[in-house]
């Protein structure tokens, strides 16, 4: 195969989010080495946008299949026919309950787990399994990562998050236990080495697969370091050893993994990811990566955290200067309402050029989007009154026949979030009839 | 001891402990309580859940209801502006009758250190950890963010370790252990070779790299990632050759992270090497090869000079060419290592050593003879004595017994007991250096002398003592005055233009200098809040308006009078900036920040209904912000709290999103003055000053935030009506040093002893 890398990618053109074929050359070009001939596996993408949206301009007008789309959903527009826009969704694990303040916090710990999240600064932490573990523990065992959990933002790097709440909720869509949020990636270049290798340590197969066999020896003997502590400690303490050895067995299952593969399969590093960039850039070389794993079946679950919950980001390159969260307590300000719009339009036109790689990656009786189901939304619907429900949800993508897109559904109010969930853990092939507080399951297909 | 009086006393609904209270204090507190407070804390009306009519039974409870009515009494904040106000007299005999219980009653409360979660190190431990072990800077740029609990990264609970994390804790001790032993043989420099074919093209689509060279028929550049293990001289050699046309051969650029290194010219066709001998840096390079003159003359007669191409072939890279020098922050572990390694036996001495310093405690013989075994089995398939070392060293750093802060054991029935020596030591050296215990202090530890009083405030000094110990200026105070947050905040660069990184890391630089300050020299805590003085470089002298300081870093200036109010941390433009939304000053934000981590007294959030930061993000001005205070005034369910905080906030108002002097706002006049509960008045940042330097809740609250950071979780009231006894009793003293309070937390039962749990 001749060196990908020197395709030099437009990025702007995928960022613009037209429809052109060369914008795919180097995925298009590795999918016949790398996919697996068996049937098209499902994968599920969970995106969380963080302080709501500007929902007037979100809202589609009208019902159905044709219902007219917004100026936020405006690039969707290509893809009508292949997505679901539900209004009436609510999660109430992310409502006060009684907790007074901190729901950008409640929104991140609820939004995949649905749970309420305990309201403590640091000390026993608790939200719930989200549901991308939930599938990735079941459904995960197929491929070298169960799950892949990225995010545009590293964590805060000071002060209290929300209002007595512990970062961890702030900073955290997937939880592997109730106790055990799980870290994320946000660097595209780590992604990128995470998947397929470094680039630049370990180019030769022979050179790999013994790093790979001392790792291997070193996992061992920490393994057995943590197993001996493990009759010494009290319940909080063992549970943290419990979280170490979760990771130490994940990781040898993937190397024993990567060992059963054809080496050779490095995959050349796309230029474009050495270059820095704004957040423009690295969000869309994070969905490009996003595309690459699920094409290349490296995994088959991924959450995307596009801002940690109650984010304060200034989106100067929108001409928003202003912090994302101040301004999504916009008082009915015209000027707020119009600079939050531009950045949901900002963030669905990105979703949109990610969709749009799916769906020009052809796969065995048709595209990679209709292998996949790829949720955007939010855990708060208007960031002025917080509310967590009337929630700005979309899915999109057929997931291998399981969804079929619908245009806009009006639901009865609050319809639990976790109805959504437990569609999508069915159609990933768990046979799980409830998630959560979910009451049964969203119709999505 | 404790037991509450309560009932024997008149008013026996009103609930007061004081077993050794005079009878008519007692009386007089309670009938303050029922003249001013039962009317909404009683019975039928119990607001934020205040029942006096209700008496805790349990003694620590009771102790701290008493304890908070005491702060709210003693700030003004209750009874609240609207109700019935007590005299000045009957306000002071309250408050004096509730420190005086608590004086006499807290120390009888039974021992119960309680215990916190196993911690995992931070990023910062873990680098200052290596730094300490190794003399290696490592960096943590690629581990996940570390998740805060109660503002600080050392919380067990929030420091959650997922397969993200050992990933990366695999790869970071995989580069650790290759700078401890490199593997260098002194006789015969490493060479690395790179295959030119196999480099990323970074410009000239024209290039062909499918053949054994790069072929470079247009301009073009090829380039290709070298990790260099230390600073060093280095030997380039790279083979090439040429077509030539023109008048003058090819020529070709080497270049270092994008500047040009050298020109060679490239004479002929057939490869040959070229070579350039240069010293280089330890750590990640890019290497460039330029093709920089290309010449095409398709007319030319000669066909052989018509087009002027460039074949590289490959690049060598050989080095460091000296010996090394061995740092000596790792002759311990060289002066350990066995001169050849063949079976486990010969590892045991090695490892032993090894995992004692690193681990913090003596290694099990188990645990030797498992690493042992590692190590001289990669020795053996590698043929290579430090690869063995390596395997071990790896495998020690990615361990739980480095990773966690484990200390195992106190597994019983409702006791408590000492912890144990080692863990002792480790609990002191990552409090006071955030890093690992040196070898004294494992010694100490190991024999349990640590457990002396004498001993353990002799170590205590002497860690103070120690470069080590400015971490907690530049890791607990940064955390706790929220510095980091600084490259968080964005100003608006339209309007506050200049505030870079460069910025950013002069002004958190200041902060952490006054806090060095105040610990270098004894100083008392209430100097971070007015002193005469403050520290800048060249670039903060320019901001404030300072003579330019003679040298670079960072300086000494005594303050002149004019700016006088840059004295003290609320004068920096790093908390000034903190607090700023983007494109305007939030006198509620700095308000809350000054209530939380200045007075240790974090606003409870509004009644439902009334979000204040959505009102406040609705108003654009501070002009239409004080009508807004006016509006909290008048209504009663914001004045509590609303009245206090914005006054903080207001006196800070002269100060602009970045922290710069501003004489008015939107052209209008700035009124940078404020009335407190009880009707005292703050004029400006000197005003505010004063009345915080004067609040004993402040000391109080530098012991907590250091009680946070020490134990790893929030303390329990047990904790603080404890902490605050000792806090009081330095204050009547008179000057408190950070020492006092770190003594304070060390000699304390929670930070000797733990409780001990069921299994």
């Amino acid at each position: 195969m001749r060196p990908i890398r020197q395709l030099a990618l437009d990025r702007r053109t995928f960022l613009r989010g037209s429809a052109c074929a060369l914008a795919l050359p180097w995925l298009d070009a590795m999918q016949p080495a790398l996919r697996p001939a068996a049937a098209n596996p499902v994968r599920c993408l969970f995106v969380f946008s963080p302080n709501g949206m500007n929902m007037a301009e979100w809202r589609p007008r009208g019902e159905g299949a044709e219902a007219a789309l917004g100026p936020t959903l405006q690039p969707l527009e290509p893809f009508r026919g292949r997505f679901t826009v539900w209004s009436g969704l609510a999660i109430d694990g992310g409502r006060d309950h009684g907790d007074g303040f901190g729901d950008h916090a409640r929104a991140g710990g609820s939004f995949l787990t649905c749970a309420h999240p305990r309201k403590t600064g640091g000390g026993d932490i608790r939200a719930g399994t989200s549901v991308d573990q939930v599938i990735a523990a079941k459904a995960g065992g197929a491929t070298s990562f169960p799950s892949l959990e990225l995010g545009m933002e590293k964590g805060a790097a000071a002060g209290i998050c929300d209002s007595g709440y512990s970062c961890a909720y702030s900073n955290n869509i997937s939880w592997r236990t109730p106790t055990t949020p799980v870290a994320k990636e946000t660097d595209p270049r780590a992604v990128f080495a995470r998947l397929f290798g470094d680039p630049d340590r370990a180019r030769d197969a022979a050179a790999a697969r013994r790093q790979r066999a001392a790792r291997q020896s070193v996992l061992d003997a920490v393994a057995a370091d943590a197993r001996s502590l493990a009759g010494d400690l009290g319940a909080a303490d063992r549970a943290k050893l419990d979280e170490y050895l979760h990771a130490v067995r994940e990781l040898e299952k993937r190397l024993e993994r990567i060992d059963a593969e054809a080496d050779g399969q490095a995959i050349p590093l796309p230029e474009h990811l050495l270059a820095g960039g704004g957040y423009a850039e690295r969000l869309a070389t994070m969905y490009e990566l996003i595309a690459l794993a699920f094409a290349t079946d490296r995994t088959r679950v991924v959450t995307f955290m596009l801002g940690n919950a109650g984010s304060n980001r200034s989106h100067r390159f929108l001409g928003v200067p202003d912090g994302h969260h101040d301004l999504s307590h916009h008082g009915k300000k015209p000027a707020k309402l119009a600079a939050i719009a531009k950045i949901d339009r900002f963030q669905l036109e990105s979703f949109a050029a990610f969709l749009d790689r799916l769906r020009a990656s052809p796969e065995a009786g048709g595209d990679l989007l209709g292998g996949t189901l790829a949720m955007f939304g939010c855990g708060i619907g208007d960031g002025d009154h917080h509310n967590h429900d009337d929630l700005p949800v979309l899915l999109a993508g057929e997931g291998g026949g399981a969804a079929r897109g619908q245009g806009h559904v009006r639901l009865a109010k609050e319809t639990p979030m976790a109805n959504l969930y437990v569609a999508t853990m069915r159609a990933m092939g768990l046979p799980d009839e409830t998630f959560g507080d979910s009451t049964g399951v969203l119709p999505i297909g | 001891m404790a037991r509450p009086l309560h009932r024997a006393a008149a008013f026996a609904a009103l609930a007061l402990p004081g077993a050794f209270v005079a009878a008519q204090d007692k009386a007089a507190a309670d009938d303050f309580l029922q003249t001013y407070c039962i009317d909404c804390h009683g019975g039928d009306t119990t607001k934020g859940r205040l029942d006096l009519t209700n008496a805790p039974a349990d003694p620590v409870a009771a102790l701290w209801r008493t304890s908070r009515l005491r702060e709210r009494v003693l700030a003004g904040e209750m009874p609240p502006p609207h109700a019935e106000a007590p005299e000045a007299r009957e306000r002071a005999a309250f408050v004096e009758w509730s420190t005086e219980t608590l004086r006499r009653e807290v120390p009888g409360l039974a021992p119960d250190p309680g215990r916190a979660t196993v911690r995992r190190l931070s990023r910062t431990h873990w680098a200052n950890s290596i730094r300490d072990l190794f003399g290696v800077q490592a960096s943590t740029a690629a581990f996940p963010a570390d998740d805060l609990g109660y503002g600080f990264d050392t919380i067990g609970d929030a420091l959650t370790f997922s397969t993200l994390h050992l990933e990366k804790h695999l790869a970071a001790a995989a580069d650790v252990a290759a700078a401890v032993f490199d593997g260098e043989d002194p006789q015969r420099p490493t060479v690395r070779r790179y295959e030119a074919e196999a480099m990323q093209l970074a410009a000239g689509p024209m290039t062909d790299m499918a053949g054994e060279v790069a072929y470079m028929i247009t301009n073009a550049v090829i380039e290709q990632g070298v990790r260099l293990p230390r600073d060093g001289t280095y030997r380039l050699r790279i083979t090439a050759g040429a077509d030539q046309a023109g008048d003058e051969p090819a020529k070709m650029t080497l270049r270092l992270d994008g500047k040009d290194l050298e020109t060679f010219e490239v004479p002929q066709r057939g490869l040959q090497p070229f070579e350039v001998t240069a010293p280089l840096r330890g750590g990640d390079h890019r290497l460039g090869f330029a093709f920089v003159n290309d010449h095409y003359d398709p007319k030319n007669p000669d066909p052989a000079r018509r087009d002027r191409n460039l074949r590289i072939d490959a690049c060598e890279v050989t080095g460091p060419l000296e010996p090394r020098r061995l740092p000596d922050a790792m002759q311990w572990v060289h002066g350990a290592a066995p001169a050849a390694v063949t079976t486990a036996a010969d590892l045991q001495p090695f490892v032993r050593t090894l995992l004692g310093r690193i681990w913090r405690r003596p290694a099990t013989d188990g645990e030797v003879e498992r690493l042992a075994r590692l190590g001289a089995e990669a020795s053996r398939s590698a043929g290579e004595r430090d690869e063995g070392l390596r395997r071990v060293l790896q495998a020690a750093l990615v361990s739980p017994h480095f990773l966690f802060r484990i200390e195992p054991g106190a597994v019983g029935e409702g006791g408590h007991e000492p912890v144990p020596g080692p863990a002792l030591a480790t609990r002191l050296s990552y409090f006071l250096w955030a890093s690992t215990p040196d070898p004294v202090l494992l010694e100490l530890g190991r024999s349990g002398r640590l457990h002396e009083p004498a001993v353990l405030a002799a170590e205590v000094a002497r860690l103070l003592a120690d470069p080590r110990a400015d971490s907690l200026a530049t890791d607990f105070a940064a955390q706790w005055f929220e510095l980091p947050s600084l490259w968080e905040r964005t100003p608006d660069p339209a309007r506050f233009p200049g505030f870079d990184d460069e910025l950013r890391s002069s002004l958190r630089t200041e902060t952490e200098r006054l806090f060095l300050a105040v610990l270098r020299e004894g100083r008392d805590v209430r100097d971070l809040l007015d002193c005469g003085f403050t520290h800048v470089d060249r670039r903060l002298a320019v901001f404030y308006g300072l003579p330019e300081p003679a040298g670079d870093g960072f300086h000494r200036v005594a303050l002149p009078d004019e700016l006088r109010e840059r004295g003290g941390l609320l004068g920096h433009g790093s908390v000034l900036a903190v607090t700023s939304n983007p494109t305007r000053t939030s006198p509620v934000k700095r308000g809350k920040w000054i209530l939380e981590n200045l007075l240790g007294q974090p606003p409870p959030p509004p009644t439902a209904g009334n979000d204040s930061l959505r009102n406040e993000a609705a108003v654009d001005s501070a002009a239409s912000f004080r009508e807004q205070l006016a509006r909290h005034r008048a209504r009663a369910e914001c004045a509590g709290c609303h009245v206090r905080m914005d006054s903080l906030g207001f006196a800070l108002e002269h100060y602009d999103v970045i922290g710069r002097h501003r004489p008015t706002d939107a052209g209008g006049p700035i009124d940078s003055s404020g009335e407190l509960p009880g009707g005292r008045r703050i004029e400006g940042l000197q005003g505010l000053k004063a009345v915080l330097r004067e609040d004993p809740m402040f000391v109080r609250t530098a012991a907590r935030k250091l009680f946070v950071y020490a134990i790893g979780r929030d303390p329990r009231p047990v904790d603080r009506l404890r902490l605050d006894l000792e806090v009081d009793a330095l204050l009547a003293r008179g000057k408190v040093g950070v020492q006092d309070l770190v003594m304070a937390i060390v000699q304390s039962e929670t930070f000797l002893r733990r409780s001990t749990i069921a299994k």
